[in-house]
């Protein structure tokens, strides 16, 4: 029966994500930007919160703490804060609940006790490829059925804290298909390239992880003998990032609504001035938009129908207000927005950077 | 959060899909010059009162079948899909006007005709400037034997001129108030307006002393009451013609070949469906969301309703005008459809008032909300 009410223990997740966030996570934003490293003692705050490692541990009775519509409001709140912080935690967590998701009994078995422990365990889902023309229904990277083991060769690109990473789950073409493969960080021909450095989501240290003939038992490949469903780790990655940017988007408009009542230019406070007041109602509206339309996606993916147009639909869509709103942001502010006393430079950077996370959201 | 459909709500928007498909024909406004007298309005509307659509929203008790408010998208929805001309805007209007401002022996009566297909109504609240402000200048009214007179004009009053009787918002002593007045009273006159949107009947409403009866639990908060459930109406529609538009223009897109290839296949078609579809889902759910909002009483419906109005009224544009593009220069021809859901996302984006009204709606209700 069609309901648009949060359940009491999403009510109370996103209130407490949001507390995180304003009071923990976004005073470090700045900092952890001009480092570009995410340092052990943030990483063990985000820890804290236990959202991993509850998700590590739910057994299958309990796959309500792996429900992607709970997953979209934390996102989003932490998005809100820093997406960067944001993006390491959903990077970690597109890892578990694909295992948790889609990994046979003994690969839940095996991997999941490494993600309910009481450290920062990092790990992701190695998607993208570096090389123009990149899309995601067509992998370079191979698999090769040699014996009962696969040979997988190939580059990955864009891997959050790739050398901190116990574990890549590896999407790669196999048998004409695409397949994942988890593929520890200590496998004979897995090499993590040095960071590059980007226009955003700097404190990530995203890089290339190199597989170079890496052998990998069959007992690896994601659901076993089944294989895996590559397209619903694709839509629950769409939903996680465009979460992200509905949460960086609100984030501007919080930020942006005190000031533009404190500010007065011509006599008036430019919160009066109608060319900034309708620039914060579409604001308020896109970001509305964004998640209900996340929501949505997710919602399917709950529900186990087809989400994939409406991940995509979510992911471009977000992509594109996201980066309105950062950019009205920025400009709402005037000279105060490109100067690194206020965060709408860094969260225009990440709005930037997450909108093309995928290849350019445009293609 | 669950975004599942009854089998109910699916029923009822199917059988209301069916029943428009077999029975809107927009053909005749396919020629040059056509106008909304050109379509059977009458003769669907008849249909359509066999359907009990009028009586959706009217509760119970006053023998209606008391129907939320996600029901009612999923009919209102069909109409929008299907440009339907009837006077369905109307007769809602006119229902939600006599549940905020009648007295129980006036709903008793007026909402009564509704159900049983007698009586149809219409709203005739906005001013010669297009404004809904309270009080009004339009119309003043004075005390008269028996009831009162209404003097003066009221504009862009939708399905007034097939209506029974209009309800009409007019200043008394210095406040706005309802009336109702039959159409066919001394007086009374109801001129068409040549309203671009020519699927729906848009008219100016004068009056000279018009007899006329108080709603008499008339007060200032009935249009905000009725002016938010018109919202959602509009935003349906758009929701609903913009994947009209979309569908169109795919299907066409897949059909038009150029330069060896159909159009669909070249990025700057398929980019502007991609971006129809985007928005058209964002409507989609903020309808949805503003439905179960009114239904459940919840206090962000006003909210909802505005910002889906605002937002579907420029999706529904941008999604008519990207369709136009779509077919390219016959799409603006007259034997084709497309002009006429251009020109209702056009209408519909003002016909309560622009996006940027509802926009500063949204900007006083989050000032309320903040203080």
């Amino acid at each position: 029966m069609i309901s648009f009410e949060l359940s009491e223990e999403q009510q109370i997740v996103r209130s407490t994500m949001a507390e995180f966030g304003k009071t923990v996570l976004a005073p470090q934003a700045r900092r952890l930007d001009t480092d570009s490293c995410i340092d052990d003692g943030v990483l063990a705050e985000l820890w804290s919160t236990e959202i991993i490692q509850a998700q590590a541990e739910a057994v299958e009775e309990e796959a309500g703490s792996r429900s992607p519509v709970t997953n979209a409001i934390i996102l989003e709140e932490l998005g809100a804060a820093d997406a960067t912080l944001a993006l390491a935690m959903a990077s970690t967590m597109g890892f578990v609940q694909a295992i948790a998701d889609q990994g046979s009994a003994e690969q839940r078995a095996r991997l999941l006790g490494g993600f309910a422990g009481e450290t920062f365990q990092a790990a992701a889902v190695a998607m993208m490829e570096p090389r123009f023309g990149f899309d995601v229904s067509r992998f370079q990277t191979k698999a090769d059925k040699a014996g009962d083991d696969y040979i997988v060769r190939g580059v990955k690109a864009m891997v959050p804290l790739a050398s901190r990473c116990s574990h890549f789950l590896v999407v790669a073409e196999a048998d004409g298909a695409a397949d994942a493969f988890i593929v520890p960080l200590d496998a004979a021909g897995v090499t993590v390239v040095e960071p590059k450095g980007a226009l955003g989501l700097r404190a990530l240290e995203m890089a290339e992880v190199a597989f170079d003939s890496v052998r990998v038992p069959s007992s690896m490949r994601l659901g076993e003998g089944n294989g895996a469903d590559v397209q619903r780790i694709i839509d629950s990655a769409r939903v996680g990032i465009s979460s992200i940017l509905a949460g960086l988007s609100r984030g501007v408009m919080e930020y942006v609504i005190p000031y533009t009542k404190e500010r007065i230019v011509h006599g008036a406070p430019l919160a009066q001035k109608q060319a900034i007041a309708f620039n914060i109602a579409d604001m308020h509206i896109d970001v509305e938009a964004m998640r209900w339309l996340n929501w949505r996606a997710a919602w399917a993916l709950e529900a186990r129908q087809p989400a994939t147009r409406t991940a995509q639909l979510a992911y471009t869509y977000a992509g594109q207000q996201a980066m309105r709103i950062a950019d009205d942001g920025l400009q709402a502010f005037g000279g105060h927005g490109f100067v690194k006393a206020h965060p709408l430079e860094l969260w225009y950077r990440n709005a930037r950077s997450l909108s093309v996370l995928e290849g350019a959201a445009g293609v | 959060m669950d975004f599942t459909l009854s089998d109910d709500h699916k029923a009822l928007r199917d059988s209301a899909h069916v029943f428009l498909d077999k029975e809107v024909d927009l053909g005749p406004l396919l020629k040059p010059g056509a106008t909304v007298a050109d379509v059977d309005y009458a003769g669907l509307w008849k249909k359509i009162v066999d359907m009990g659509w009028p009586g959706m929203v009217v509760p119970e008790v006053y023998g209606g079948l008391g129907l939320d408010y996600v029901d009612l998208i999923m009919v209102v929805g069909e109409m929008g899909r299907t440009l339907a001309p009837a006077p369905l805007f109307g007769a809602l209007a006119g229902v939600w006007s006599v549940l905020a401002a009648g007295s129980e022996a006036q709903k008793t009566q007026l909402l009564g005709g509704v159900v049983g297909g007698n009586l149809s109504l219409a709203l005739a609240i906005a001013d010669a400037d297009g404004g809904y402000e309270a009080p009004g200048r339009g119309v003043s009214a004075e005390a008269a034997p028996g009831g009162y007179r209404l003097t003066g004009s009221k504009s862009f009053v939708v399905d007034a001129a097939s209506a029974d009787k209009i309800i009409v918002a007019a200043v008394l002593d210095g406040e706005r108030r309802y009336f109702v007045v039959d159409r066919t009273a001394s007086g009374l006159e109801v001129e068409l307006v040549a309203w671009r949107d020519i699927t729906r009947e848009v008219a100016t409403v004068r009056l000279d002393k018009v007899p006329a009866e108080l709603l008499s639990g008339s007060a200032e908060d009935a249009w905000p009451f009725v002016r938010d459930r018109l919202y959602l109406v509009l935003a349906a529609e758009s929701a609903a013609g913009a994947h009209a538009a979309l569908d169109q223009a795919v299907e066409y897109a897949k059909q038009r070949v150029a330069f060896g290839r159909p159009i669909g296949a070249f990025q700057a078609i398929k980019h502007q469906l991609a971006e129809i579809a985007g928005q058209g889902e964002c409507a989609n759910v903020a309808v949805q969301y503003a439905a179960w909002a009114l239904s459940e009483g919840d206090p962000r419906a006003s909210l909802a309703v505005a910002m889906a109005q605002s937002y579907n009224s420029e999706a529904y544009r941008d999604a008519t005008h990207r369709n136009i593009q779509v077919f390219g220069a016959i799409g603006f021809t007259w034997e084709m459809k497309n002009h006429l859901f251009y020109k209702r996302a056009r209408c519909n984006a003002e016909l309560l008032g622009a996006p940027a009204s509802q926009r500063e709606q949204v900007i006083q209700i989050l000032e309320r909300e903040a203080a």
